[in-house]
């Protein structure tokens, strides 16, 4: 039974199982969607870079109850931070050890499948809204496929203070395992979250991770976003995170993609309103045979808004990156400033990147801009760092630790970034 | 200290210099001149390292050893220290991280331990007074949005800081108005003692007033064609290089 049959085999015990009507029509729905479409195919042209050929051919299997051990969790770093703790293991959450003190008034931190208890009205309203089932194969599937995930709410005026993170872990018991998250995060008017997504894969076994997170921003919200990925050299990652954004919301959402064996990361933005801010910060490190894929989308719909995207990639080993980058303008949507920086430095012969910036602008009175550099590390600058008395090892290190720091610099949440900062330095050894 | 003989060298297959013999000793201060295109650009960084230079010929000894068997970077940890004509920027590393990188890799190839960052601090803060740099630039990523006389300002800082034995100063006066040019010019005094030397590289004569010479060497088509005390400075500044030219074809 190759991987899509035994989808389809396990399609009924996967679809029901939810306490609202609203959400078992919509994972019908999606599954239809799968059936016709499928995996994306090799001629789609977006995916024409990602080879996902070993996700297809994979054996994953949905993952028993099996539980896990405390200390596999505890011994990582994200886990000890002074934040609300959320852990899903192998897509389902774990409320043993997730930490939430935070006993919001107004607002919900906790499992998708408890928020759905207590804030049907509230889920069934955004819940497959934002991130269409018909767009893109992987997206059905998880909209039918998914056990769980996390739901977070900030009612109007809600500030959420301390840091979220979402430890996302997924080790099966000897077998291939498939997990599908599905997270929802609601931000009502003038509230404010930080909210990182954390991804950890450990076994000999291969791990496919199929995330979508949807994020819906009223008027005036804050929200910081990080997604940051550390799965191991067995890990398979496709993830969407689609967001809505009303008028005055800001959104600051940063990416550091360094793990897995395979990443893929579509970050869709609607610019759905005036006054908003959407930045997009991404760094990216591939190395041996890796393969991460980012692709975003800052989709202006309306007005007198503002999107700043860079991201920044290293490329080693024989390891592959791509990004496509899109900013769409559409027609109402004067008086738009949309920016983007995609910046590469290739480290060896056989690393490779594809970039590809897009612009599609519709609309007359507009200040957009775009570029793309791929390069080497400047050998001007290493010149003159061994001509202060540092070795070249060190300079090269030095001026790669500055190049990405630009991008990690930016995330708000103090101690995730103390942490990145330090993973950094190991990984440019 | 430093013992150049019969250097020769070529820059993309094109022979630049073509014999140069030069010697500085500690204490002295040495200054290189010559109109455009005669070497002297080159010379300073054959003697730095810098990739892209060929040496065809000749030798160059540095405190007894053979200069050439030393990597760039060791011969900054063995004292050599080169202020850039046009100084690089980096951005995202600030001067001081540059510099607290720059002198515990020379600390840990002497095999001293690290500088304490209390002593470091503390060292950043008197050697900026020394060339008059306002020690927030520091902080400031290396070079970065700098004009030119910050640059070179800069430059002057970071050879206080590493207190090199042999300094040399790649057209350090370029593009400097007086202020700056006597900036530097103070700073390289300050630093000047018994047992360091300068070479000092320039095209103008201007700069030599404010660092004065023992020595001054013109440099021409590859060879030093002349040399003398600082009056021969002031001779170039009066007459131009057109009888250094018209000399050295006779010759």
């Amino acid at each position: 039974m190759n991987f899509k049959e035994y989808i389809t085999a396990e399609s009924n015990n996967a679809i029901n199982g939810f306490d609202s009507d609203l959400v078992k029509i919509k994972r019908a729905d999606a599954f239809s969607h799968f059936e016709r479409a499928g995996f994306p195919a090799k001629n789609n042209e977006e995916w024409r870079f990602t080879n996902i050929t070993p996700i297809i051919n994979g054996e994953f299997r949905y993952s028993p109850d099996i539980k896990i051990s405390k200390d596999k969790i505890s011994k990582l770093p994200e886990y000890n931070f002074d934040a609300d703790i959320l852990v899903i293991h192998n897509g389902k959450y774990s409320a043993e050890l997730s930490k939430t003190n935070s006993g919001l008034k107004n607002g919900f931190i906790g499992s998708f499948r408890e928020g759905l208890k207590k804030h049907r009205d509230i889920i069934e309203q955004h819940f497959g809204k934002y991130a269409s089932a018909d767009a893109d194969g992987f997206t059905a599937l998880n909209t039918s496929s998914f056990s769980d995930g996390v739901f977070i709410y900030a009612g109007s005026g809600c500030k959420i203070e301390k840091p979220v993170i979402i430890i996302n872990f997924c080790e099966g018991a000897g077998e291939e395992v498939f997990s599908n998250t599905r997270n929802l995060i609601v931000a009502g008017k003038n509230c404010y979250a930080d909210v990182s997504e954390v991804y950890y894969s450990a076994g000999s076994k291969s791990t496919f991770s199929n995330v979508v997170t949807e994020i819906y921003m009223d008027e005036n919200s804050e929200l910081h976003y990080n997604k940051i990925q550390n799965e191991n050299e067995k890990g398979y990652h496709i993830g969407t995170t689609q967001v809505l954004q009303k008028n005055s919301s800001r959104l600051y959402s940063s990416t550091v993609a360094w793990g897995g064996s395979l990443l893929r990361n579509n970050l869709n933005s609607v610019i759905d309103g005036e006054g908003i801010d959407c930045y997009f910060r991404g760094l990216y490190m591939v190395k041996d045979r890796q393969v991460i894929d980012n692709h975003t989308l800052a989709d202006h719909a309306k007005p007198n808004s503002h999107s700043n995207e860079l991201y920044k990639g290293i490329m080693d080993g024989s390891g592959q990156a791509i990004f496509n980058g899109k900013i769409m303008v559409r027609q109402d949507a004067q008086k738009t400033n949309a920016y983007q920086t995609n910046n590469n430095i290739l480290l060896t012969n056989d690393a490779s990147v594809n970039s590809k910036p897009q612009l599609e602008i519709f609309a007359d009175d507009v200040k957009c801009s775009h570029g793309a550099t791929t390069g080497q590390i400047n050998p001007d600058e290493v010149f003159y760092l061994r001509a202060r008395g540092i070795s070249e090892a060190a300079a090269k290190k030095l001026l790669l630790s500055a190049y990405a720091h630009e991008i990690i610099d930016e995330i708000k949440n103090e101690e995730l970034k103390k942490h990145l900062v330090k993973m950094l330095d190991k990984k440019l050894g | 200290m430093l013992i150049i003989k019969d250097l020769k060298a070529k820059v993309e297959g094109k022979e630049i210099l073509r014999g140069i013999n030069l010697e500085v000793k500690p204490g002295e201060v040495h200054a290189i001149m010559g109109p455009n295109g005669s070497g002297k650009s080159t010379l300073a960084s054959v003697l730095a390292g810098k990739e892209g230079y060929e040496v065809t010929g000749g030798e160059v000894t540095y405190n007894g050893k053979n200069l050439f068997e030393f990597e760039s970077e060791d011969r900054a940890r063995e004292g050599i220290f080169l202020a850039f004509q046009y100084p690089i920027e980096i951005p995202g590393v600030s001067t001081i991280n540059f510099m607290k990188t720059a002198v515990n890799e020379i600390r840990k190839y002497k095999g001293i331990e690290p500088m304490k960052a209390g002593e470091f601090m503390k060292m950043i803060k008197d050697k900026a007074a020394l060339v008059e740099l306002d020690s927030e630039m520091t902080k400031r990523y290396v070079n970065v949005g700098f004009s030119g006389g910050e640059k070179k300002r800069n430059e002057i800082f970071q050879m206080a800081v590493l207190d090199p034995k042999l300094g040399i100063l790649d057209e350090t006066d370029s593009g400097l108005d007086i202020d700056a040019l006597k900036i530097v010019a103070n700073g390289v005094n300050k630093l000047k003692r018994k047992d360091n030397a300068f070479v000092v590289i320039t095209h103008y004569q201007r700069l030599l007033d404010y660092i004065v010479p023992d020595f001054v060497h013109v440099l021409y088509n590859g060879k030093i064609v002349k040399s003398g005390d600082k009056s021969l400075a002031y001779q170039l500044e009066e007459e131009g290089y057109d009888w250094i030219k018209e000399e050295s074809a006779v010759n």
